[in-house]
This record gives structure tokens, C-alpha cells and sequence, in this order.
């Protein structure tokens, strides 16, 4: 049962209780949908009738007259009744999940009846839709105080999104750097280790216990319902990591009929058409190819028991040298509901990858291979092994998450949720093939639970409040400890409140605090206090203005810290590491609106600024003859980000554009931080062609950046070239009955560009997706 | 509601998506993007040499030369890797100061660079005198551009070889 289920679930009691109290304090003759003062007057009553665009009735569509709790379902017919209704003029709204709710004003006169009716449209845009990511409870996007972007489960599909970074690289503002996820500029370029974006899975948090990172590919892609991307600092909320933003994945629930989906894909990577670069590798002129096949089903066992699967298995030969994977990922999701009031699921995933790891170009004249790191002279590698420039490994992990949810009440529930996120990284022998123990690797564990009670005293009031604890673990050979001790250990505790309050009309105030506390290496205690405020007016009922202020600060990963080996690239600890912090402030207005016919337009503009402290890069120490991270003194960044999104009705066809421009400082220099763009542009456009067929186009943009980090040039060559970003997508669609066919041709002018330091970006690829279901 | 849906087809087609399509193969541009680079001019390295201390025997000294290392040396069979290192020519001996000029540099970076010694007429009897310390002794060529060290022998006070390992 979903968060929102539970909400509705509490409302459906208050609203019962408060039939029974009335039935109970009124006279006995009282109905539902009547609206009564105690005095004898004349009422009428309002009937009317829901269609969809296409005309045709619609049953279960809630009607409402605002401000009071009175109102009907519509029947298979679409027709509504609310009877006895006192004279004057109210407000109705008609809704239903998935639609645009429809508000309209009536009049009801003495002993008449009044009728009207009401035409309900698909919502292909956001406003309409409910998150929970920006305060922990549900609330509807559009009076949502912070810039949010939710991709949902269609989305993912028309973009065959295997892994999350291809989802994310079309959302307004992040851009995707590798496995690196930056945020408004948030994050640069630091080797794969420490994330200034914390990512959730239903509301738990999911970065690697050894690097901090966002696993982009152990999640279950068919049974994802939405992502939901939060920009700004959330560290009131979900503590260390959010310091530039906060994703999260949200699982699907369980359906009333079973549903089983099997999906194939095929991708193929055209051959450079330079050939200073293929010549150089034996199979730079081949096609490279990879290829997958998942399978996931769900079903309703029974009114307290649902459960889903979803495996799934790919290949990949890659289209860089010593670049191919193995991967197989296994979910499963079981809910439990013993008793009305109770509500039990677990979440349990498995990984399990073979990889051979690209890690940097051996220069802009060799993009397709890695380079070596040749700087130890005869005490550094044979002339015939493999180059440096590649890890390779068999990693695997394990996730189980359990949580509990009680309602004791229609105003009081609360839950209880379990998280171990395991990791094993073993290294594989470049001479024999062998795959090594986990002794000469990595293995890392994050485990702990969270405690949140969520009190509704009224419609108009909530809070908030709960408590978590974590352990964290990690240890590998590239770690050493200010003991020297391989293992590294950093044990995390917070306790956090929010309040939020809508008595005021049309304005909703929204308060929190965190705090944290760390325990690094067990010879100190640091500690965060995060605040965070809000408030959001609706000044139509399409229009929200909105501002908010956040505290946001991350704790240096294990990596950071305790990284200590030259196998692959010069790097030394740090143990002295400080949190980084940031204050972010963000101001906007949203819009959304159903025009004349059923277009939908959505637009959303948004200043924000945000300052940086002790933030943590990656810099050359000469002294040691290696980098080492370290905190800088601070950092601004500011800018503006705007949405335009307009919705065809009956899905004839969408446009969207976002625009991003990202103003960066280093305080200290003057100079722009290294690696992050200025501008961004994300656009995306489909068409339905035929009732079947559909045709779309998606395009983005990141500009060159204005400033990159020469040192990492010393050591590998033409590591500080980096060009814009500009790669246009086209895909075809064909549905009928239980099957799609996808067509895509991703980088469909074979645009090459530099993805991150010293990494080739994907050349043009096709793609072919077959889904079924049934 | 014909015309109005033929209408809004119309909208849709003769409107928006020439818009659209415009404006994104507008930003696409005729740019293909990153590409193999153009060969890069050579740099030069050019530097000051400065002794202290007593010179060490005339039969020691086989040669004298300023040597710059693309990679930080284990031991003296790393001499031999002379594709990894630009060699000066023949330095001049016991004199207060010196000069070097090596032109043709391939552009990147250098980790350990100085004087060294020739001290036998075996093919790695080599050992540094003196060496490059700015910046940790690393120092970049650029193309086009001549890059300027200073180096500092005291032969009472030679440095460890192979260098102290971090």
C-alpha cells in the first residue's frame, strides 16, 4: 500500500467519523451531501454527470464541494447526486487519479434542481500529480515549494531507460557526467567518489556504502511508478548527501489484475568515422552490440497480499575498448496487510556484475582506448599488461529493505523502516581471468532503521517527526585509516521534526529541523543542524507562487577520506576531511492550465541561489606526487532554471523545454568551478502519427565549460579537453494490443563529445525495444 | 468537431513541429564535435644551473647533462628509457653556472627532472646531482611555449637515489 493509499485511507476514516458525529449530534433525518445549519429551509440539489474526452461515461470520479465533506462517486453511468443542499454558491471539484481535476462554481436555488456537467482529461503534465520526496508526506506538484521534475513509468519506457542515468539526462537542469549526477552545477568532476545528490528508494536512502555514489543500475526499471527529482539543498529532511538535490525512486503497488511484462532490446554502436581512432583498436571498426531481456510480474494474491518480480539480464560489448559488462539484476516486493491498520512490505534486490571498467582516454588522439599511468618507471607495470586505465571487476549487492506502517488513528500513523545495502567488489587477475577474493577488493555494509510519526490534527495542520540510525562500514585495499587499518567505519544518528500549516488561505507555511551526528573513525563526533522553510501561495487556482530555504551539508565518503594507493591513479587520504555545507534559497512561480479544448500548459520559472563551504574536490599536492581530497574555502552558485511543457489533448501529441543557465564562483579565485556548465537545455516533442504508431524526438544541451582541472591533464593526456554537449534523439513507436515495438536512434547526427574528463561520450546508436504484455 | 480536430492537426503539423525541429537542428549546428586533434607544436625547456660544493674527480665525470623524466624512476635501468625523457646536450664542467636550451619537446608533463651524473663509462652509471624542486619538481611543456626551470647542484649534498618513495 502506497503512502498515498494511506493518506486517502485517513482521510476515508475522518470522513466516516465525521458522518457518524453528525448523524449522531443531528437529527435523525440527516443525509450525506446534505449541508445543514439546523434550521428548516428549502434545499435543492445538484446532480450532473462525468464523461472522459471521448465522451463516454466515467465511473469513480470524486465530487466534492469544497469546504465541507460532502459529496458523491460517480456511478457507470458518470451520473452524481448531492441532495438537500442549502441555497447559495459553492465550489465543486471532480477528480480522479490520472485526470485533471475540474473545479467549477454553481448556484443552488430553493427546491430546484441544478445539473452540470463535466469533461475530465488525462494529466500528461505534472501539476496534477502527488510527490512525496519534498516533505515526507504527500502533497500535489504544483503547491510544491521547490523545483521538483517527476519522470513517470511511460516516460521510462519511451525512453528504454535501463539505467538511471538515462532517465536523468532529460530532466530540466541535471547533467549527467558519467555516473557522476550534477544538480544546478551542484557537483563537478571527482573520480566516481562522494555525491552531492542523495538518492531514495521508497523513501530510504541508496548511495554505495564505500564511495557514496547513486547506483545507477540496481533498481527495478519495470516496476518503477515515478522518479521524482528534487532540486536544492534537503538535508532537513533526509540529512547527509542532499546538499544539491534529492531523487528518489518510487516502486510500483500491486495490481488488482495480474500483469506480466517481458521486454527484449537490442542496441547497436556505429564504428567512429575517423580512423586515427579505430585503426588504433582491433575492433574499432566492428559494430559493437548490446542486448537484454527482463521480465517482471505483479499481482493482487488477495485483498491483504500482493507481490512483484522483475529480473532482469544484459550484455554489453561497449564501444571503448575494455568496456564490455555482464549485469543481472533480481527484485522482488511483497505486501502484507494483517489488518486494516497495518501495512508491511519488503524490498529485496540483487546485483550481480562483471565489468570491465573504463577509467580515462589514452588522449584525444586515442579516445577508444585507456590510457596507462607510466609514471613509475621500471617499478610500474609490464610493457605487455593491460593498460591502467581499466578496472576490472565482478561486483555484486545486495539490498533488503523492510518497513512497517501503522495507522492508529485518522489524524495519527506511524512507520517503522529497516535498510542493508551490502557491497562486494573482487577484482579480476589481467593475466589469468581469474576473479580474486574479496580480501583484494572492496566489501562494504550499510545498515540501520528509521522511526516517523506523522500527526494530522487537522487538514489545515501536520507534523512530522522521527528518528534514524545507521551503521556504515567499508573495506578495501585502496583504504587506509589514520590506524591503518583497511576498514574504514563512519555510524550516523539524526533526529528530525516538520510542521506544516495552511490555516492561512491559500498559503501554506512549511518548518523543519534536522540533526545529525557522525562518528568518523572512531575519534570524533561531528555534528549538522539543517533547517529548512517554506511557504507556497496559491494565487489562482492554476498559479502558485513559491519560495524556500534550505540547509544542505554531505559527509565525505569513506573513499574521500581513506583512499590511499597509486594501482590505478595517484591518490592519498585524507583523514581531516571536513562535511561540506551549503544554504540554498529558491524563489519561483508555477503555472498550469487547461485551455479552450483540453490543451495543457504547464510552465514553471525559478530563481535560485546557492552558497558553498568547505566544499570537497580532488586536487594535486605536488609534495606528495599525487591528488588528495580536499576541502576549499567556498563556492556560489546562482541561476535560473524555466519549464514549458504543452499537452495536445487526447495524447495527440506533447512538447516540453527546460532551460537551466548555472552562474558558478569560486569565492576564493574569482573563477567559475571547474567542470560545470552554464547553460543547459533539455527539449523533447512527440506526435501520435496513426492511432498505433507515434513519433517523437528528444535533444540536449550542455555548454562548454568555462573552466576545467589542468592537473588531471599532468597525468593523463588532453584530460582538460572538454567541447558542448549537443546529442538529438529520434524514436518511433508502434502499439497494438499487447505489444510495442520501439525504434530509437540515439545521437542521431553522431555528434562527439567528451561525457566527462578523458571519456569518449556514446556515438550515434541504435536501438530496437520490444515490450509485451499480458 | 471535424474541422476542429483537423484544425488542431493542422496547428500541430504546420506550426509546432517546423518550430521545433528548427530550433533544435539550429542548435545542433553542422559541428561534429570533438575530433582527432591537429599534430601539436613542439615546446622547449630551457634552464639555469647553479653549483656549490666540491666537483667531484675529472675521472668521474664521463658526462654531464640536464635530463627531463616523463616518469619518476625506480632505479637506474630506467636511464635506458629514453623514449620517456629529453636529454640536453653535454653540460659544461667545473664552472660556477651554466645554461641548457632543448628545443623540440613533445608537449606534457615531467616528474623528475635535473643534473645527472655520468660517473663510469658503463651504460648506467648514471646518478642525479641536482634537481628540478619548484612545485614538487613537476613542471608541463606547452605547445609553442618554452618552459623554464632552475636546478641547483650542491656535490657536497647529493640527492637519494632511487627517490625516497610517498
Amino acid at each position: 500500500m502506497s503512502v498515498r493509499n494511506i493518506i486517502s485511507y485517513c482521510r476515508l476514516l475522518r470522513f466516516l467519523v465525521t458522518a457518524l458525529i453528525a448523524t449522531a449530534c443531528f437529527s435523525p433525518g440527516v443525509a450525506v451531501g446534505q449541508i445543514n445549519t439546523g434550521q428548516a429551509v428549502k434545499t435543492g440539489r445538484l446532480e450532473g454527470r462525468v464523461v472522459h474526452s471521448d465522451l463516454s461515461p466515467f465511473k469513480g470520479v470524486n465530487i466534492l464541494i469544497e469546504g465541507t465533506r460532502f459529496g458523491d462517486v460517480s456511478d457507470e453511468k458518470g451520473r452524481f447526486v448531492i441532495s438537500d443542499i442549502r441555497p447559495g454558491t459553492y465550489k465543486l471539484r471532480v477528480s480522479a487519479v490520472g485526470y485533471q481535476s475540474h473545479y467549477t462554481t454553481f448556484t443552488i436555488i430553493s427546491a430546484e434542481t441544478t445539473t452540470i456537467a463535466v469533461t475530465l482529461y488525462e494529466t500528461t503534465i505534472q501539476s496534477e500529480e502527488i510527490i512525496v520526496t519534498a516533505s515526507r508526506k504527500e502533497e500535489r506538484l504544483l503547491t510544491v515549494a521547490q523545483s521538483v521534475s517527476v519522470v513517470d513509468a511511460q516516460e521510462l519506457e519511451n525512453r528504454n531507460s535501463i539505467q538511471l542515468d538515462d532517465v536523468l539526462r532529460y530532466v530540466p537542469g541535471v547533467h549527467i557526467q558519467e555516473n557522476q549526477v550534477n544538480i544546478r552545477g551542484s557537483s563537478g568532476f571527482a573520480f566516481n567518489t562522494g555525491s552531492r545528490v542523495l538518492m531514495l528508494l521508497d523513501g530510504m536512502p541508496f548511495l554505495t556504502p564505500d564511495t557514496d555514489g547513486v547506483p545507477f543500475d540496481i533498481l527495478p526499471f519495470s516496476q518503477i511508478e515515478r522518479i521524482e527529482v528534487l532540486k536544492g539543498a534537503g538535508s532537513a529532511m533526509y540529512g547527509s548527501g542532499s546538499l544539491g538535490g534529492t531523487i528518489q525512486v518510487i516502486t510500483s503497488g500491486f495490481p488488482d489484475t495480474p500483469q506480466t511484462h517481458i521486454r527484449l532490446h537490442a542496441m547497436a554502436y556505429e564504428p567512429v568515422r575517423y580512423s586515427e581512432w579505430s585503426d588504433k583498436w582491433d575492433a574499432g571498426e566492428d559494430v559493437r552490440f548490446r542486448t537484454g531481456v527482463s521480465f517482471a510480474h505483479a499481482r493482487r494474491v488477495s485483498p491483504k497480499f500482493g507481490y512483484w518480480v522483475d529480473l532482469a539480464f544484459r550484455t554489453d560489448q561497449g564501444y571503448l575498448n575494455y568496456n564490455t559488462e555482464r549485469v543481472f539484476v533480481g527484485f522482488g516486493k511483497i505486501g502484507w496487510t494483517p489488518s486494516p491498520s497495518v501495512r508491511i512490505d519488503v524490498l529485496l534486490g540483487l546485483l550481480d556484475r562483471k565489468k570491465d571498467s573504463f577509467l580515462f582516454w589514452n588522449g584525444q588522439d586515442d579516445v577508444l582506448n585507456p590510457g596507462s599511468l607510466s609514471i613509475g618507471g621500471s617499478a610500474g607495470p609490464a610493457p605487455d599488461a593491460p593498460p591502467s586505465g581499466t578496472n576490472d571487476v565482478v561486483n555484486n549487492q545486495i539490498i533488503l529493505f523492510p518497513s512497517l506502517t501503522h495507522v492508529i488513528s485518522e489524524s495519527f500513523f506511524y512507520s517503522v523502516k529497516g535498510r542493508v545495502y551490502g557491497l562486494g567488489i573482487r577484482p579480476i587477475n589481467n593475466e589469468t581471468g581469474d576473479v580474486e577474493s574479496f580480501e583484494d577488493g572492496t566489501v562494504g555494509v550499510r545498515a540501520g532503521a528509521e522511526t516517523q510519526f506523522n500527526y494530522l490534527p487537522s487538514s489545515m495542520r501536520s507534523f512530522t517527526a522521527g528518528f534514524s540510525y545507521d551503521a556504515l562500514v567499508a573495506e578495501s585495499e585502496f583504504f587506509e585509516s589514520s590506524t591503518g587499518s583497511r576498514s574504514g567505519k563512519q555510524p550516523e544518528f539524526a533526529s528530525f521534526i516538520q510542521m506544516e500549516e495552511s490555516s492561512i488561505q491559500n498559503i501554506r507555511i512549511t518548518g523543519g529541523l534536522r540533526f545529525d551526528a557522525y562518528r568518523v573513525d572512531n575519534a570524533r563526533t561531528e555534528s549538522q543542524v539543517s533547517p529548512r522553510v517554506s511557504v507556497s501561495w496559491s494565487a489562482r487556482d492554476f498559479l502558485v507562487l513559491r519560495a524556500s530555504f534550505g540547509h544542505g551539508f554531505r559527509v565525505p565518503s569513506i573513499a574521500e577520506r581513506y583512499t590511499n594507493n597509486r594501482d590505478f591513479f595517484p591518490i592519498v587520504r585524507n583523514v581531516d576531511l571536513r562535511p561540506e555545507t551549503s544554504r540554498s534559497f529558491e524563489t519561483g512561480i508555477r503555472l498550469s492550465r487547461v485551455l479552450d479544448g483540453g490543451h495543457q500548459v504547464y510552465t514553471d520559472l525559478a530563481f535560485f541561489h546557492t552558497a558553498y563551504a568547505d566544499l570537497i574536490e580532488p586536487r594535486l599536492i605536488p609534495s606528495l606526487q599525487a591528488f588528495q581530497f580536499v576541502n576549499l574555502t567556498s563556492a556560489t552558485i546562482s541561476g535560473l532554471e524555466s519549464t514549458i511543457s504543452w499537452d495536445f489533448p487526447g495524447n495527440a501529441a506533447s512538447f516540453s523545454v527546460g532551460y537551466t543557465f548555472i552562474d558558478s564562483e569560486d569565492d576564493e579565485t574569482g573563477l567559475p568551478l571547474p567542470f560545470r556548465s552554464q547553460h543547459l537545455v533539455v527539449a523533447s516533442a512527440s506526435i501520435a502519427v496513426l492511432r498505433s504508431i507515434s513519433v517523437g524526438m528528444d535533444a540536449r544541451f550542455a555548454s562548454e565549460p568555462e573552466e576545467v582541472d589542468s592537473d588531471f591533464a599532468l597525468f593523463v593526456p588532453d584530460a582538460d579537453q572538454i567541447n558542448t554537449t549537443k546529442i538529438v534523439d529520434f524514436r518511433l513507436t508502434y502499439s497494438r494490443r499487447a505489444a510495442t515495438v520501439r525504434l530509437h536512434i540515439k545521437n542521431a547526427f553522431d555528434y562527439y563529445y567528451v561525457e566527462r574528463a578523458a571519456y569518449f561520450g556514446m556515438p550515434r546508436h541504435f536501438e530496437i525495444q520490444v515490450d509485451l504484455r499480458f | 468537431m471535424f474541422s476542429h480536430f483537423g484544425l488542431r492537426r493542422r496547428v500541430r503539423w504546420t506550426f509546432t513541429v517546423p518550430l521545433f525541429l528548427t530550433a533544435v537542428l539550429y542548435l545542433q549546428g553542422c559541428d561534429g564535435g570533438l575530433a582527432p586533434p591537429e599534430l601539436k607544436p613542439f615546446g622547449s625547456i630551457s634552464g639555469i644551473i647553479t653549483y656549490s660544493g666540491s666537483w667531484p674527480p675529472a675521472d668521474s665525470l664521463d658526462d654531464l647533462r640536464f635530463i627531463a623524466m616523463r616518469f619518476i624512476p625506480a632505479d637506474t635501468a630506467d636511464f635506458l628509457q629514453l623514449n620517456k625523457m629529453e636529454i640536453s646536450s653535454s653540460l659544461d664542467l667545473f664552472v660556477d653556472t651554466d645554461s641548457f636550451l632543448i628545443e623540440n619537446v613533445i608537449p606534457g608533463g615531467f616528474f623528475y627532472s635535473g643534473v645527472a651524473q655520468k660517473f663510469s663509462i658503463d651504460l648506467l652509471a648514471w646518478r642525479p646531482v641536482g634537481l628540478v624542486e619548484e612545485n614538487g619538481g613537476i613542471f608541463e611543456v606547452e605547445p609553442a611555449s618554452r618552459t623554464v626551470v632552475s636546478i641547483h647542484v650542491d656535490f657536497d649534498h647529493l640527492p637519494p637515489f632511487p627517490p625516497e618513495s610517498q
